[in-house]
């Protein structure tokens, strides 16, 4: 998968999970930018991309992601592994 | 996707049928029949969580047809990720779930601090969700709960797959395999004990496996530990538990026959030609659904026959085929002719005299479900598995029939249902109604409220709808205060035929009313409910005649009855009026001493304690 096609999947999957078609999600986006990404969506999130990406991810890199652009190269090593 | 809820069928276009509802300027009444229709469909958490959103708005409208329930939520684990998913598998059933979350693990403080969130909320029901052995005195719990008129819903523990010492661990104390074990077990016999409602989470973890359910960054990140990806399935389990505590859960399961309880069409192969019983695979496997089918119904789930067929062909397994398991007599409505099957299952509710919503149709073939789905919404259609070796499955994990404890009337209504079916015929036979009832040789016995008749007493007002004046709910924690209120008259009516015993059939509650100007003093009419079994049999009138000898033995001096109506209790519209109380101001008033007791056929016995009073039909 590249790194645009990710970018891409991950944006509808935050479109499913804050239910609101016109978000746009870009590297730089973090939680403050977005005003429903709370603590309980935000493991909603990392659910939904789970299972859209077909992927696990660690305790560890759950808590490390900073921003949009660190979530998207995550789930592109993930994919690659 | 919810793998684990698969007796709901998949649907073809979600979004777009969200969309209409969302945009539609429908009002609430209408939008939320809507949604409801959509939550009977498998859906995974996203969609969940759509449907919920548009769901919450609706909740505090009040919507014929819905019942409304607060449910407390307390629990040593996150929670707020489930409430959509508990929601709207409430909404599943018909029920406005309002829910309240407790703070994160504390249980006992919330539950015995008199003025805490919880019970600021006024709950009708608790859930308890401890996470961990370390519980303490639940017993002491339960009782505060009921002591509050609310019903408990105990969840039980999740048994990790963590060992110590190994294979060994579950006979070895201080394991948490051996230590959740034995609590589950305990939590399970008290709740039986005590008749609190057992949530069982372990069966549920078992089911998913333990492996994928316990998802141990989510625990240590956000202290969840139900996850996500099956709230689905735990809300339904929760729902169903809601929906038994209101009275609401199916009674009756209508059967199609040629592949379904036995392989093949009887209609073209014969007796000989249908696969049943040992021998196949196949007919081993519809063997044992019948078999199944049998246990139900005997534990007071009624089977009715809706079939396409000439009623003869289809009635000829049940009484020549050696391997079925079912016979005539224990199907209580046989419907079988070559009408449409929304015409079959009406005539069933019909026959029975239940709700349509009452009915759970099981059938092998995909258009018969579509059209009953389309035809008749409110009738619960599994989608039932290809292979007949999954119909116990399917029907057992879709949990239509879910009983919180067996009453000793549970086990006899099928039988109730069957002599109705006889009683019908008889009333066709018998031209003169005096004659029929008298015929009828009915003998009804009344007692005031006792603690072993208290789940039956809470199981009927919770579910009478038609003949039901005021159609007031009470927990079975209310009916004791209402046992052991001393200024209240309580009734529980029982009647028997020569058919059989009908059980308790009706229910009601007096309550004495401050003496008004002229120093009179009156009973007001709290509760007035009848089962439709015995509806047209004179039960109503016997039961005033009871009613009235026992206030005019404590001296009141009139009756004081409301009607409250509902989209369902049409029936009993002109109840006060057809039994000679008069109209006052803003309700029925009957005035005991010019009573005269109405003429029935019906032979009553009042008992309390050592009193006894008879009066000869």
């Amino acid at each position: 998968m590249t790194r645009e096609l990710i970018q891409q999947e991950l944006t509808s999957v935050f479109r499913d999970v804050f239910d609101n078609e016109t978000i746009l999600i870009t590297d730089q986006t973090t939680a403050k930018d977005i005003p429903q990404w709370d603590s309980l969506n935000h493991i909603n999130l990392i659910i939904a991309a789970e299972q859209r990406f077909k992927i696990k991810f660690l305790t560890a890199e759950i808590t490390r992601l900073a921003n949009v652009g660190q979530f998207v190269e995550l789930i592109l090593k993930k994919t690659k592994s | 996707m919810n793998d684990f809820l698969d007796w709901l069928p998949l649907h073809e276009d979600f979004p777009e049928s969200l969309r209409r509802i969302k945009e539609s300027n429908a009002p609430p009444v209408e939008r939320l029949p809507a949604l409801a229709e959509l939550a009977n469909y498998r859906l995974d958490f996203l969609q969940i969580s759509k449907l919920d959103s548009l769901l919450q708005p609706l909740l505090s409208d009040p919507a014929p047809g819905f019942i409304s329930v607060k449910l407390g939520i307390l629990a040593g684990s996150t929670m707020d990720h489930l409430l959509p998913a508990l929601r709207v598998s409430a909404l599943r059933r018909k029920i406005r779930l309002h829910c309240y979350l407790g703070p994160f693990d504390q249980i006992h403080q919330e539950v015995l601090t008199p003025n805490s969130g919880l019970w600021e909320f006024r709950p009708d029901m608790v859930l308890l969700a401890p996470q961990g052995s370390d519980f303490g005195d639940w017993k002491q719990l339960w009782k505060a709960v009921v002591s509050h008129g609310a019903a408990v819903i105990q969840q039980n523990m999740a048994i990790s797959p963590l060992r110590i010492f190994g294979e060994a661990d579950r006979g070895l104390p201080g394991t948490p395999a051996c230590e959740l074990g034995e609590l589950n077990l305990h939590l399970a016999r008290d709740a039986a004990e005590e008749g609190v409602a057992l949530l069982d989470l372990e069966e549920l973890a078992s089911r998913v496996g333990k492996e994928t359910w316990f998802d141990w960054p989510l625990w240590y990140h956000a202290k969840q530990a139900i996850p996500l990806a099956h709230a689905a399935l735990w809300g339904d389990h929760v729902a169903r538990l809601v929906a038994a505590l209101r009275g609401a859960s199916r009674k009756c399961l209508a059967l199609d026959l040629d592949n379904t309880l036995w392989g093949g069409v009887i209609g073209d192969e014969g007796l000989e030609g249908i696969e049943l019983g040992s021998g196949s695979a196949l007919g081993e496997a519809y063997q044992a659904f019948q078999t199944y089918l049998k246990r139900l119904k005997e534990r007071g789930v009624i089977l009715a026959v809706s079939s396409k067929n000439d009623e003869r062909n289809a009635r000829l397994p049940f009484e020549r085929h050696p391997e079925m398991r079912l016979r005539l007599e224990d199907m209580s409505c046989f419907v079988s002719h070559w009408n449409d099957k929304a015409t079959q299952l009406k005539q069933i509710a019909q026959t029975l005299n239940i709700g349509l919503d009452a009915i759970v149709f099981f059938d092998d073939n995909p258009v018969e479900r579509a059209f009953i789905r389309e035809a008749l919404p409110m009738v619960a259609v599994p989608e039932v598995p290809k292979d007949p070796a999954g119909y116990i499955g399917c029907l057992s994990s879709a949990g239509y029939f879910e009983a919180l404890r067996l009453t000793p009337d549970d086990a006899q209504r099928t039988s109730h249902y069957a002599a109705n079916q006889k009683r019908e015929v008889l009333k066709n036979e018998s031209h003169d109604l005096e004659g029929f009832l008298r015929g009828l040789d009915m003998r009804m016995t009344v007692e005031p409220f006792d603690p072993v008749s208290r789940p039956r007493i809470a199981q009927l007002v919770n579910k009478s709808n038609q003949f039901n004046l005021t159609t007031r709910r009470y927990t079975e924690a209310q009916v004791q205060q209402w046992e052991q209120t001393s200024d209240a008259l309580t009734f529980q009516i029982r009647l028997l035929d020569r058919f059989g015993d009908n059980g308790m059939i009706s229910v009601v509650i007096l309550q004495a009313l401050g003496p008004d100007q002229e120093g009179r003093r009156g009973l007001r009419i709290d509760t007035w409910l009848m089962s439709c079994r015995v509806l047209g049999r004179q039960v109503e009138r016997e039961v005033l005649n009871v009613i009235v000898a026992q206030a005019k033995r404590r001296n009141y001096d009139f009756l004081r009855g409301e009607y409250i109506p509902t989209e369902k209790n049409g029936l009993v519209r002109d109840h006060y009026q057809n039994l000679g109380f008069k109209q006052g101001r803003a309700a029925w008033i009957l005035d005991l001493k010019a009573y005269q007791p109405w003429r029935t056929t019906i032979q009553s016995n009042y008992h309390e304690g050592s009193l006894e009073y008879t009066h000869d039909a």
